[in-house]
């Protein structure tokens, strides 16, 4: 079973380079590693999460997004490079400057890049398991799909 | 008993009739619908989010934001500061995925609801608690259980009874809570009471059609302001993909509960105008606080919110344990990288709490049926000077109850106090940017009033100028409560369909 419910077909909105990057990015701001998981289920988080979003946040995000990797490192380190030219402890330098940044805007970058760290890495079930928390009990549905509840509860209710 | 009808099953235009439609399957929506079905009457249910059931509800955050809430649980109301919002979008609305705590609304909280005569004498307090206790009942509300509180609603309950402040256990909408605290996932073990396990189910085996994943457009009003129908169409909210039209036609009226962000772009898209429409927008926008102790606490093991106090209700601030979902709770904790990783790691010995402020703020609202909607609202001073002192009140209940730290989550202020250094907290900045907000009680966007120039319903929750056509969700409320809005919206949601039943 994979870590997440799987998407349906032609489901996926960023293309592979796109999700691999902004992986890059949530697993510098979390560490599945550290939390005994693993990149894989973050590049299939990404997939799933962009392709959800209503189309105007997604292009949003994905241009904050492209920002950061390209422009970051030379205005908060002043290195030329992309944020994946970065080694680790400088990944987490500007990271940090962006997490505690004076300016509210950048400073709610930085919250939000922590939430979709959070959501991709504490929501693997082999990182969920480390922290003690139950894995999930069965597979879920796909995304897209819906499910009959009324047979669920039928002499349940009222 | 009807099935639930999607986007799966319809492959035409559909037009049907009813007696009276309802928009919107949530807690103003299900407990009008369910009272007039009770009373014989023909109702066709529309809702714009799908069904949900036992296999939707994991473990896993992600899932249940991408189903099951509004813009997948990131809208925001912006002004000064960025304030997350969040509604259920499922059959059931929010009470899906909501923590089920039940208020009747005490005596205080209700003259100031009802400052204005007019609507206090359409909605009597003692109307409402039969309501309330039918609604008891059908939704079963119960106390949590000591065995299934678990040590992160114990925790500061021992706290604040050293400091001789009063808590409370809440009273929840559960029928044989197992303590999963996974309520804002949707509950595994189907015991939270949400609309869709009672109200829903019971006013369909009474012949009440219910269309999910239907997204009402307009409601259709002749020419002399009659509400006739609504019209929309099928749309997966999911995936964004579009099915059939549809039209019902309503033979005596319509009833809008689709919440009160959505309330105003429904009635604009519907041509309905009046100046107030999206204004006088309120909310109990809170905070959280995370206390780090010794021992294991494992909040997580437990009802999702089962302790509060109100012993400083007069303060328009209200406590609460509330098991925030550890993926979201993990970008409040100090640090990025290694660093937050270490910190997450803790997270067994951390609580979860907040605080609720009844904030004085008006915001407005702007939505269109479909869309994201454009919240501003920005909080006023005195409101964060009393979710600054809440937040050390609640930081001086974590202390008696053994915390070595706390976590304040204000910017400026070291991310962890130790326990002698909580009155920093009382120093912080008023700045509404330097806090991290959420807000769930959402009230007031077409305000209740007994002038046509001071609201835009009337005290029975009518919109002004038009005729079989109500609203009973928060929208019409003269103000915000103090208290969770969950048992006042259903009751006065029931309060309108006795009058429509009366009519
Ligand atoms: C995480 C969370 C926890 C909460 N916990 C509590 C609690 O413990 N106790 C409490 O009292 N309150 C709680 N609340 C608040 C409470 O759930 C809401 O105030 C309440 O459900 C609002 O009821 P409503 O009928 O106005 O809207 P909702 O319950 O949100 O229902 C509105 C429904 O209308 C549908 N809709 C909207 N537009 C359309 C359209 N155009 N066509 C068709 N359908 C449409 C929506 O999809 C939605 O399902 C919580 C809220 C949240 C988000
Ligand atoms: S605490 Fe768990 S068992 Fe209880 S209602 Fe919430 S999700 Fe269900």
């Amino acid at each position: 079973m994979g870590a997440w419910p799987p998407a349906p077909a032609g489901f996926r909105a960023w293309p592979a380079p796109v999700r691999a990057r902004v992986s890059v990015l949530l697993t510098a701001v979390l560490p599945p590693e550290e939390l005994g998981g693993t990149t894989d289920p973050v590049e299939d988080f990404v997939g799933g999460f962009a392709a959800t979003l209503p189309p105007a946040r997604r292009a949003a995000i994905r241009f904050g997004l492209d920002l950061l990797w390209l422009l970051a490192p030379l205005v908060l380190l002043g290195r030329t490079a992309t944020f994946g030219g970065l080694t680790q402890d400088e990944r987490e330098r500007l990271l940090e400057r962006i997490a505690y940044s004076k300016l509210y805007p950048i400073r709610v970058l930085g919250l939000m890049l922590k939430s979709f760290a959070g959501l991709a890495v504490i929501g693997d079930p082999a990182v969920r398991r480390g922290l003690g928390i139950d894995p999930p009990t069965g597979p879920l549905p796909p995304l897209g799909a819906h499910v009959r509840w009324d047979e669920d509860i039928e002499g349940l209710g009222r | 008993m009807t099935e639930i009808v999607t986007i799966e099953h319809v492959s035409t235009d559909i037009v049907e009739d009813a007696d009276y439609v309802v928009v919107g399957s949530g807690a103003g929506g299900a407990s009008a619908a369910w009272r007039l079905v009770e009373a014989g009457c023909d109702v066709a249910m529309l809702e714009e989010g799908p069904p949900v059931g036992l296999p939707d509800f994991g473990t896993q955050m992600f899932p249940a934001m991408a189903k099951m809430y509004r813009d997948n649980g990131m809208e925001a109301a912006v002004g000064r500061s960025m304030i997350s919002m969040l509604q259920g979008r499922v059959v059931g609305g929010t009470t899906v995925v909501n923590s089920a705590i039940a208020w009747r609304v005490p005596e205080p909280a209700y003259e100031r609801w009802s400052f204005d005569p007019a609507v206090r004498a359409s909605f009597p307090l003692e109307d409402l608690h039969k309501h309330w206790d039918v609604l008891d009942e059908m939704m079963c509300v119960t106390p949590t259980a000591l065995p299934i509180a678990g040590r992160g609603n114990t925790l500061p309950a021992q706290g604040a009874e050293r400091l001789g402040w009063k808590g409370k256990v809440m009273n929840r909408f559960t029928r044989g809570c197992l303590g999963a605290g996974r309520c804002q996932q949707g509950c595994p073990n189907l015991a939270k009471q949400s609309t869709a396990l009672n109200l829903i189910p019971a006013a369909m085996r009474k012949g009440m059609r219910v269309y999910a994943t239907a997204l009402v457009e307009r409601v259709e009003l002749d020419a002399t302001g009659r509400a006739i129908g609504v019209a929309g169409r099928f749309r997966d909210p999911t995936l964004r993909r579009d099915g059939p039209r549809f039209r019902i036609r309503a033979n005596k009226g319509v009833v809008l509960a689709p919440g009160c962000i959505q309330l105003p772009g429904l009635l604009h898209a519907s041509g309905f105008r009046h100046r107030l429409l999206g204004e006088h927008f309120q909310a109990h926008p809170g905070a959280g606080l995370v206390p780090f102790f010794t021992d294991e606490v494992k909040y997580w093991e437990g009802a999702t919110q089962g302790w509060e106090t109100d012993h400083f209700a007069d303060e328009g601030v209200k406590f609460e344990v509330v098991n925030v979902p550890l993926e979201i709770n993990a970008a409040r904790f100090p640090g990025v990288g290694r660093e937050l990783a270490r910190n997450v790691a803790r997270m067994s010995h951390a609580g979860s709490w907040g605080v609720l402020v009844r904030m004085e703020a008006e915001g407005s609202v702007r939505s269109r049926p479909g869309r994201s909607a454009r919240v501003k609202f920005t909080p006023l001073e005195d409101d964060m000077r009393r979710l600054r002192r809440a937040l050390h009140n609640f930081a001086k209940i974590a202390v008696e109850a053994g915390a070595v730290q706390v976590m304040p989550g204000i910017y400026g202020l070291p991310p962890l106090l130790e326990r002698d250094e909580i009155d920093r907290i009382l120093d912080a900045s008023l700045d509404p940017r330097h806090y991290t907000m959420v807000a769930t009680h959402l009230f007031g966007t077409a305000r209740a009033a007994a002038s046509e120039d001071a609201g835009v319903c009337d005290p029975q929750f009518r919109p002004w100028g038009t005729r079989n056509l109500w609203v009973t969700d928060s929208s019409p409320f003269p103000r915000n409560l103090g208290v969770n809005p969950q048992f006042m919206i259903q009751a006065t949601a029931m309060q309108v369909a006795e009058k429509i039943l009366g009519a």
